[in-house]
């Protein structure tokens, strides 16, 4: 279904970086985690945003559901 | 999935369009609080029972090494088998309710997730965190803002185009854009990942 609307010009796949740089920004991104409790430390609500911001980009993930 | 809700908004041409769309959106909230509050009162049953004392550094260390392992997966660089059901909302309610009800009930559905299809793993960590906290108003939260944030774009496209048509052409668009939904869930997953690690050792 994804190729007949590509070449309808309706959907444009994209395609995913590297494997090697998908590695790199994983790092990156744990890194930037990993600094951000060492600065703002441990609380029941810092639990509770990181679970609501993983709430949202779950849910909004959804709207991929075929 | 904006092929369920759509025709419910466009399907009566006489009627308010919000009225379907605001219970869309409540009924996703409310599914996901039921479910979250359900899960988290599990936990508390169970493991908040069974390992008193614990639960202040589990919680936060258990979904913070998930999240760490499924953005491996999300990321496409390990297999990670997870638990997935194939299906979707029913149609058939459609035909039989009212299209404010059946909206809620599709949204209710749709916010609960453990019913339908979920297209990224990011879920389970939601899942964990409710169930290993064993607090059901925090599960209540976590779980509410997951079925908000499932229901309110199906809503927003429901909304702004002009029918059914239309709007599946919309939704037919972004699904070129899949590679990267996983892309930034892994990316979410690892941040938040390595936020809850590295916070859990100095959880008193």
């Amino acid at each position: 279904m994804r190729d007949v609307l590509s070449d309808a010009g309706v959907a444009r796949t994209t395609t995913l970086p590297s494997r090697a740089r998908r590695c790199v920004l994983l790092a990156v991104f744990a890194a930037a985690g990993t600094m951000a409790a060492t600065v703002g430390g441990a609380s029941q609500s810092a639990f509770v945003g990181s679970l609501v911001v993983l709430s949202a980009v779950a849910g909004f993930s959804a709207l991929w559901s075929p | 999935m904006v092929g369920t809700i759509v025709p419910v908004v466009h399907g009566d041409p006489t009627a308010r369009r919000w009225v379907p769309l605001m219970a869309h959106v409540m009924g996703g909230l409310t599914g996901g609080a039921v479910v979250g509050a359900a899960v988290a009162s599990l936990g508390s049953a169970t493991y908040g029972r069974a390992s008193p004392g614990v639960t202040g550094v589990t919680p936060v260390l258990a979904t913070g090494g998930l999240a760490l392992v499924l953005a491996a997966g999300e990321a496409g660089l390990v297999r990670i088998p997870t638990p997935q059901l194939r299906r979707q909302v029913s149609q058939r309610r459609r035909r039989h309710m009212r299209p404010w009800m059946t909206a809620w009930l599709f949204g209710a559905e749709l916010g609960g997730g453990l019913t339908t299809f979920v297209p990224v793993t990011t879920f389970y960590v939601l899942l964990m965190g409710a169930f290993l906290s064993a607090e059901p108003v925090l599960g209540a939260v976590v779980m509410a803002a997951f079925g908000v944030s499932r229901t309110a774009p199906v809503a927003f496209i429901a909304a702004t185009t002009r029918d059914a048509a239309a709007a599946a052409t919309s939704a037919d668009a972004l699904l070129g854009w899949d590679p990267l939904v996983h892309l930034a869930n892994a990316l979410t997953l690892a941040l938040a990942g390595a936020y809850l690690l590295s916070s859990s050792t100095s959880v008193p």
